[in-house]
């Protein structure tokens, strides 16, 4: 992905590596997730349950100043639970809105990336073939493409819109689910199954639906957890460029960026996002490994 | 291996002009009229038309993009507007000063990486296998503005150990052999921070693809023989290992990119990320077109070069 964007240790690996990856040689397949897979899990729904309800849970106007000139860069009160920032406005609910921002532009990016990379990825390892070099040459040129620059012009002139990071971020994930979906397709279209329901007269869209997606997705879970974490980061990079949504819209990645540019911000004030960012990104990608190798049914571990 | 270097070399040629038609056409699709920018609010449409046919904006666009290219392949990428220097000369400091971010830090990332790989991977389950790949799931979820505020904030502003920045990496007057050792004082701590996405990167790749490969049959061969662990780790293991990880430090450098930007922002060193950005404040359509050819020119080349390494590391690959 660019570079975009998506930063697993995945991206840009070929379709060989994948297999080899899958292998994971010296790690015996986990029976069943362990005790910090759940730790993982909680977190998420931890900050989706508060984004989505911030709106009940009486916090101070996110975007409002109190224009109390006590209340600037405040340490952590009981009012304030996590202290004011150089506005006075108060961190923990612009960490929380931040949270709203931040997990919208992951989760709508990646349907974006996982819609379009993975019906074409599965089309071009179905059909093989001209169109497949095709569209797999088309998706390197834009693996090379250092992302960072057309986002950043991109954004520059469209206007920096939650919905415009969403597309851009979105389709500069494409490449990188198209390689993954190609290559987990290939390996499932050469099987007796496939071609026994190709011998029975099922049409392509039969085959792809009934027996080759339900194969995929155990690797297209894995990877759309991959792609939200790596969406997140990018989006994290922009804002702390000033390139995300702007301020006053508070996002994890320009309160990072807010509180690095001013001398006067309290620890907890960079700490605060910095650790909601990589505790989420932790879960993300812990959570999406120990998916795959769970549902990692290829021939290596049988 | 004849085979295999013509098709890469068709692919490298066919990419180039893909990534030049790319690059003129990213800047057709903003908005705005480059005559109009460059008049400013004087503008009429008399003088804009006028600045159009002498700019040669009124030609059909294929036609345009020739004119581009033949500039391009001179060594032409035009004026920047507001400057009024030459893009070339403002690319060509700031390319200078990237490429040795990035030369450092991936040599920083190698050399710590492949130790440590090779070691963990001796015996996968053990204390210094378990404890390296845990901290390279840590490094590897930490973002590079996180990582640069913490190492700024502790060697620049609290210990004082390394320049602050805004520091000249480039320092003129001195002998050149302080001069070199100014430079480098000044590079090793951003160079740092750049190297710790991929050293998580690469020691994840190696050390799984060596714990594979000490599993390999030649593997029990060299042990019955009576090898060292050393020797069998260094001579047999490491090279048909490293595969995976060259592969992927050709595609890590187009991410690197992302980071590149970052360290230079914060350390505020002027490369090609503080130029980019001041570019698009200032509407320079020229000098954003010339960054992201150059950039993008850059991954491919290096993806091309570690293609050619390739063979020389594992014969097997030229012959498939």
């Amino acid at each position: 992905m660019l570079d975009i964007p998506v930063t697993t240790v995945e991206q840009g690996v070929s379709d060989a590596e994948v297999a080899a990856a899958n292998a994971q040689p010296g790690t015996t397949p986990p029976k069943r997730f362990g005790f910090f897979f759940w730790c993982c899990l909680g977190w998420l729904a931890l900050i989706a349950l508060v984004a989505i309800f911030a709106g009940m849970l009486h916090l101070d106007p996110p975007n409002a100043p109190y224009y109390t000139p006590i209340a600037v860069n405040a340490p952590p009160s009981f009012a304030h639970w996590l202290g004011t920032d150089d506005s006075s406005r108060d961190v923990l609910s612009r960490l929380v809105y931040g949270a709203r921002v931040s997990l919208v532009i992951g989760l709508l990016g990646t349907a974006i990336g996982i819609g379009i990379g993975g019906s074409l990825g599965m089309f071009s390892a179905y059909v093989r073939g001209k169109i497949d070099a095709g569209l797999s040459f088309v998706m390197y040129i834009f693996l090379a493409f250092p992302a960072i620059i057309a986002v950043l012009c991109i954004l520059e002139f469209w206007g920096h819109t939650e919905s415009h990071i969403v597309v851009i971020l979105g389709l500069f994930s494409v490449p990188f689910i198209y390689r993954v979906t190609r290559a987990a397709t290939l390996a499932c279209a050469t099987k007796e199954y496939v071609t026994a329901a190709r011998s029975q007269g099922a049409t392509a869209r039969r085959v792809l639906a009934k027996d080759i997606f339900p194969n995929v997705i155990p690797a297209l879970i894995a990877y759309t957890v991959f792609t939200f974490g790596g969406i997140i980061t990018t989006e994290g990079a922009l804002g702390f460029l000033g390139q995300s949504v702007q301020i006053p819209i508070s996002s994890w990645g320009n309160m990072i960026g807010e509180a690095s540019g001013d001398l006067n911000a309290t620890l907890v004030f960079i700490l605060a996002p910095a650790s909601a960012l990589f505790l989420t990104l932790v879960a993300l990608n812990y959570a999406g490994e120990q998916i795959r190798l769970r549902f990692d049914t290829s021939e290596q571990k049988l | 291996m004849t085979r295999y270097l013509s098709q890469r070399f068709a692919a490298l040629f066919a990419i180039l002009v893909l990534i030049s038609v790319g690059c003129f056409y990213l800047v057709h699709l903003l908005p705005g009229n480059p005559a109009a920018s460059i008049l400013g609010v004087t503008a009429t449409p008399q003088t804009i038309a006028a600045l159009d046919r002498q700019l040669g904006l009124d030609k059909p666009i294929y036609e345009q993009y020739f004119i581009w290219l033949g500039h391009i392949l001179h060594g032409n990428l035009g004026i920047a507007t507001p400057s009024r220097v030459p893009v070339t000369t403002i690319i060509g400091q700031s390319y200078k000063l990237d490429v040795e971010l990035i030369v450092i830090s991936q040599f920083i990332a190698f050399l710590i990486a492949i130790p440590l790989s090779v070691y963990a991977a001796r015996r996968p389950g053990g204390f210094l296998d378990q404890a390296t790949t845990s901290t390279s799931f840590a490094l590897f979820c930490l973002p590079s503005f996180i990582i640069v505020l913490w190492v700024v904030n502790l060697f620049t502003i609290h210990w004082h150990t390394f320049p602050g920045p805004g520091t000249n990496p480039f320092p003129t007057g001195g002998s050149w052999l302080s001069n070199i050792g100014t430079n480098l004082y000044v590079m090793i701590l951003p160079s740092l921070v750049l190297a710790i996405g991929s050293i998580a990167i690469y020691f994840r790749l190696l050390r799984s693809e060596m714990v594979f490969t000490l599993q390999e049959e030649f593997i029990t061969v060299a042990r019955s023989k009576g090898l060292t662990t050393n020797r069998i780790l260094w001579r047999h293991a490491v090279r048909p290992s490293s595969i995976t990880m060259l592969t992927s430090a050709g595609n890590n450098i187009a991410l690197l990119i992302t980071g590149l930007f970052i360290v230079e922002v914060k350390f505020a060193l002027p490369g090609l990320g503080s130029e980019l950005i001041g570019a698009i404040y200032a509407n320079d359509y020229l000098t954003i077109q010339g960054i992201a050819l150059v950039a993008a020119i850059t991954v491919v080349v290096v993806n091309f070069a570690i293609d050619m390494i390739l063979p020389l590391v594992d014969p097997r690959i030229a012959r498939a």
